[in-house]
């Protein structure tokens, strides 16, 4: 018999209640990690497919604004850019640190040049990278899938009154009208867009680009940094990073991980207070039998290791579950039931604790007999709590024992049997030693402060 | 100052120290384990003890004989009679081989046959050494006692040494 066979016992007393509590905590812990997995996996895959939907860094040539006078006549203003931007710049950007993270670099090339006897604004990019760089365009028919093919804005259809399967000509060439993009109220409804190879052709300016497009995954870091190795990479450029979007995705995300947050709590919440509910709810219904245990000599470590094995609690306890006083004096051996023949048996009004050396009867445990049995009273260091002892070691005193494979792995036994606690206050590992020479460790380590002056 | 014991400056867990080491508990309701066998009921108060669990079921066969319960080790409470509940309740009260047994009304629910059985258990143990502290309203009882304390409204009322008295008839 000892205290998991106790609360064992109890347990199968009443089998449906250990059932129902059994699921309950097994459905709170499942359900709490189950919500905690899908949350963050929900959150990965959200902040995935906000990374996915268009760009947060935007990479244009630096320019300096110039205004053109002459004495009081103002003439405007010219941008004039230090350094043009080409597609040879793709491989820059590619080369940052953070590569990784990017996962499009998308370059853009705009000019203006008539369609079909129209001026109108061209914007290259590469063909097959169109779906992947605007995701959120709807198209009658399909985007460009080559050089040869151009996706019309709806303003620009309109204006020149082709559609799907038409054709436009430019600059000697003609090409096929791939689709129609649906009104985005964006630009992009006056513009023609092609592959970047048929536009820069039509500009005459080969491997040009205006600006290029990146969308960097910034899970783990900020995306100043990736901002910061571009500026660093592309020194002619000024890289900035699309504030709205990333801080946008950014609440999104915050949004959904303190949604996952909230309900976790809430379900732990609740299986906490089941388990408070259950414990509570077993300490009130067996008042009476806690104080039969007590008055047996159970100490309240006992109680509650007791009551926490029935809740399935009890395992970290289970080196503190010690009715013994703490000098290592567990009972080793059981007082004889007949003492009466050795002749010193205690008499009425004579019933201090003696020490008997009577024959054949081993009422002490070695240790003990060999200094005689103390009297013990309040002034014994083992019969007060540890926090009020006097005498300890100072902490500096304290050892840290290294402990080869050898002493590792210990049944808890071992630890149980030590008088010594760690000063972590762990209730098992990093403990364990009967002499402060000798370490006897669960772990590959041990603290151990030595015996109490005290103690016998 | 019990037994050595200076209990005011005792921690609770030097208190139930104290009682495992000192004292032994038996109530009138006997308060056994109901789901507990007699043997278990026993071994209860060694629970918390790292001792050979054979030695413990050992320790309490033997206690249980000695208050003629041999062969009765697995039966439930439900499955005792008054009077053997009792018996395991004192045999469980003895596990420790405390000094002093404590017993508070401990022939209240029996009837007077099993309750002299219960009386001569006490005086069968007072005589191997151990002092029995019994409160009782049954004036019988004390045909046993060496010494009896009355008690009224709390108050100690008249304290009579049974023996000398005894000894004077």
């Amino acid at each position: 018999m000892n205290i998991r066979k106790l609360a064992w016992k109890n347990l199968f007393r009443r089998k449906s209640r250990a059932v129902f509590t059994g699921l309950g905590i097994f459905l709170g812990i499942g359900t709490f990690v189950a919500l905690s997995s899908l949350t963050m996996q929900m959150e990965g895959a959200v902040r995935d497919k906000l990374d996915r939907f268009g760009a947060n860094i935007l990479i244009v040539p630096r320019t300096e604004q110039l205004s053109l006078g002459f004495g009081d006549i103002a003439l405007g203003g010219a941008q004039v850019a230090h350094a043009k931007l080409t597609m040879s710049d793709e491989t820059a950007i590619r080369s940052i640190r953070f590569r990784e993270r990017l996962r499009s670099v998308v370059p853009f090339f705009l000019t203006a040049t008539d369609a079909s006897g129209k001026d109108v604004v061209w914007m290259g990019l590469r063909a097959g990278e169109i779906a992947d760089a605007r995701p959120w365009w709807k198209v009658t028919g399909t985007v460009p899938r080559g050089k040869g093919e151009v996706l019309l804005g709806s303003e620009v259809a309109a204006l020149l009154n082709k559609g799907k399967g038409g054709t436009v000509t430019s600059g000697g060439r003609t090409f096929r009208v791939a689709g129609v993009l649906h009104p985005t109220g964006e630009k992009e409804d006056s513009m023609v867009i092609a592959d970047i190879g048929d536009v820069q052709s039509l500009a005459r300016s080969p491997g040009a680009v205006t600006f290029f497009e990146v969308a960097a995954l910034c899970k783990d870091c900020p995306v100043e940094d990736i901002v910061g190795q571009i500026g660093d990479a592309l020194p002619g450029a000024r890289v900035k990073a699309i504030r709205q979007v990333v801080e946008s995705r950014k609440a999104a995300v915050d949004q959904f991980r303190r949604l996952g947050l909230a309900v976790s709590a809430i379900v732990l919440s609740i299986g906490g207070l089941m388990v408070f509910v259950t414990v509570m709810g077993s300490v009130q219904e067996r008042t009476r039998e806690i104080g039969v245990l007590r008055a047996v000599g159970f100490r309240r470590r006992a109680i509650v290791s007791l009551l926490f094995w029935e809740t399935g609690w009890g395992i970290p306890s289970v080196c503190d579950v010690r009715g013994g006083r703490g000098d290592g004096g567990s009972v080793d051996r059981l007082p004889p039931v007949r003492d009466g023949e050795n002749g010193g048996g205690s008499r009425s009004g004579d019933f201090g604790h003696r020490h008997r050396d009577g024959p054949g009867t081993p009422r002490q445990h070695p240790s003990r007999a060999a200094g005689g049995c103390p009297v013990p009273d309040g002034s014994d260091p083992r019969f007060i709590r540890p926090s009020r002892r006097e005498g300890w070691p100072p902490s500096s005193h304290w050892t840290t024992f290294p402990c080869s494979t050898a002493t590792t792995g210990r049944s808890r036994r071992h630890c149980a049997a030590s008088p010594f606690r760690s000063p972590r206050g762990n209730s098992w590992g990093s403990r364990a030693i009967r002499e402060p020479e000798k370490a006897r460790c669960l772990r590959s380590w041990a603290v151990c402060r030595p015996r109490h002056p005290g103690m016998s | 100052m019990i037994a050595g014991f200076r209990l005011p400056a005792l921690s609770a867990d030097g208190l139930a120290d104290f009682r495992k080491r000192t004292i032994g508990f038996i109530f009138q309701a006997y308060h056994l384990l109901p789901y507990l066998t007699a043997r278990e009921n026993v071994m209860v108060p060694l629970s918390p003890e790292r001792t050979d669990p054979r030695e413990k079921a050992e320790r309490a066969d033997e206690l249980l004989a000695s208050v003629g319960l041999a062969g009765k080790e697995n039966r439930l409470p439900s499955e005792l009679s008054g009077g053997e509940s009792q018996r395991v309740a004192i045999a469980r009260a003895l596990v420790h081989d405390p000094p002093v047994l404590l017993a508070d009304e401990p022939t209240g629910n029996l009837d007077t046959t099993t309750g002299e059985q219960i009386l001569d258990l006490f005086s069968e143990w007072h005589g191997r050494g151990k002092t029995v502290l019994m409160v009782t309203h049954n004036r019988t009882n004390l045909s046993r006692a060496t010494r009896a304390v009355h008690l009224r409204d709390g108050l100690v009322a008249e304290d009579v040494d049974l023996s000398v008295a005894r000894r004077a008839i």
